[in-house]
């Protein structure tokens, strides 16, 4: 698994923990694009998460579609927000 | 004297002859009528039902136009209309409303919110095609202005309405009522105790809409930006605590936005001169100032505010009492009134929203028990007044859940 592939596997785990039924979370793939599936307050409480999950800071700039339209989208920002890390074994910790 | 009144008119004025308390009649009737008590969802909807189940119809509403909390507070997302797939729950009048508003107005469209579908109406369109509607109907007449000031009850049953209107008093022969006047006020002037009334109620909200917006500035994900600078802007003290749970969503036309406040409701919230009208409508100035300053505000302005909304008025006592339990199995009843797939969504004065979703799919029955209030043969309620606990009400309470509700209490007054 690549770190990229990890940072989905945790993003897609928090989207479907808080918000989607089975049914939805059947038809969510890395590439669904987001826009209809989650609302602005779901997203603001993703992005309080991913904050905390992976101890990065999302700025309002940051709050565009190309960074959060889809999971893999999501996991592309947040890996540009470590600086293209490799490892990031601290915030995996963190995660359940 | 009786009045006679032509009833093809929706809205007719009254004269009142003499100082006495005349009798509302139509030619060739005795008089009796279905009164229905509210002119929101609930109660157009227990109107409409009740007239085209062949019954003289009275309409009687508070304000000075009908349309309730959609048309007054400003909703442009109706809710309940619905299934989790985003096709129709009920059917019915609910369905025929979402129908006629579609071909009113282009700007109608189907929207999904987190998990919900909502029907994105300007209230304005909602408005029209609900007083269409109502007007089409010659069984059906409408007074507005007007309030019930007292009732006349024998035995278990209501004979008598007494009605203050604009150009005076007068009376109705009731066959049946339907209490949809939001706060339970028929079953409360006939006893208090009738009543469910929560001593530390949902938050209400406070709506207002921009227009001269640009376009993209509410772009997918941008609400959740705009939500969170308003947010931190509260805890700055650069806007006013009442403002820490403002709420941004695009239009129906793509150069509005709605700004949505909670208010905590002290007692005198049914004055619209109450403080925290003034507190919101403070507010409401200074959200319009702080994005004024962002990207894509600086040409918004504030074109219309609602009236303080209020989720929880008061709940009616019934034969029978939803529950929470009921929402959360989705449990399924014999003398079923509609259906409803909403989540448990409930504003708590303090905290803010939380949202309990059904399980995917699923959906509860309301029973015609719930619309039925306790110790009378002939006394109904119907929307946001329903017999239901405090959670179970924060499910059902939404509009086109009402305009089912309210149905199903017209068809059974009529009887």
């Amino acid at each position: 698994m690549t770190d990229i592939s990890q940072t989905e596997t945790i993003v897609r785990a928090r989207i479907l923990e808080m918000y989607l039924s089975e049914k939805e979370a059947e038809t969510l793939q890395n590439d669904t694009d987001l826009v209809g599936v989650l609302d602005s307050l779901q997203i603001l409480r993703l992005v309080i998460e991913l904050e905390s999950v992976f101890a990065i800071k999302v700025s309002d700039s940051d709050l565009t579609l190309e960074n959060f339209g889809s999971i893999a989208k999501i996991a592309a920002f947040i890996s540009r927000q470590l600086g293209g890390a490799t490892k990031f074994e601290e915030p995996l910790a963190q995660a359940p | 004297m009786p009045f006679c009144l032509d009833g093809t008119r929706s809205v007719p004025t009254l004269s009142a002859e003499g100082d006495g308390v005349s009798e509302f009649a139509r030619p060739g009737q005795n008089g009796e009528v279905v009164a229905v008590c509210g002119a929101g969802a609930a109660g157009m909807a227990a109107a409409l039902a009740a007239a085209r189940a062949g019954s003289e119809v009275c309409l009687i509403e508070a304000a000075a136009h009908v349309g309730g909390t959609v048309a007054h507070v400003l909703i442009h997302t109706i809710g309940g209309l619905f299934d989790s797939g985003g096709d129709f729950l009920n059917g019915g009048l609910a369905q025929e409303l979402a129908e006629l508003l579609a071909k009113s107005d282009p700007n109608v469209r189907r929207r999904r919110i987190g998990r919900t579908w909502v029907l994105s109406a300007a209230p304005e369109a909602y408005q029209a095609v609900a007083e269409r509607l109502l007007a089409a109907e010659p069984r059906l007449t409408t007074f507005t202005s007007a309030r019930v000031c007292a009732v006349e009850k024998s035995g278990g049953r209501l004979t008598g309405l007494q009605i203050a209107g604009p150009a005076g008093s007068f009376h109705l022969q009731t066959r049946s009522v339907v209490d949809a006047t939001g706060t339970g006020a028929i079953a409360r002037l006939l006893d208090n105790e009738l009543i469910q009334d929560e001593s530390r109620r949902a938050a209400g909200g406070f709506i207002f809409r921009l227009c001269g917006v640009a376009p993209e500035a509410l772009a997918w994900p941008k609400g959740s930006a705009l939500a969170r600078a308003l947010h931190e802007a509260v805890l700055n003290e650069a806007l006013p605590p009442l403002c820490s749970q403002a709420w941004v969503d695009v239009g129906v036309r793509n150069d509005e936005a709605y700004v949505k406040l909670a208010v905590p409701l002290p007692d005198d919230w049914s004055d619209r001169d109450s403080e925290i009208t003034k507190e919101a409508v403070n507010a409401q100035a200074a959200i319009v100032a702080f994005l004024q300053r962002l990207p894509g505000f600086a040409e918004a302005r504030l074109c219309r505010t609602g009236k303080l909304g209020v989720r929880d008025g008061g709940r009616v006592s019934g034969e029978y009492c939803l529950t929470v339990d009921d929402v959360r199995q989705c449990r399924r009843f014999d003398d079923v009134a509609c259906r409803c797939s909403w989540p448990i969504e409930y504003w708590d004065p303090q905290r803010g929203l939380t949202l309990e979703y059904l399980p995917d799919g699923q959906a509860y029955d309301i029973p015609l028990r719930a619309l039925k209030v306790k110790g009378f043969a002939n006394l109904w309620v119907a929307g946001k007044c329903l017999a239901a606990d405090r959670l179970a009400q924060a499910s059902a309470r939404v509009a086109g859940c009402c305009w089912s509700m309210g149905e199903a209490a017209g068809r059974a007054a009529a009887r």
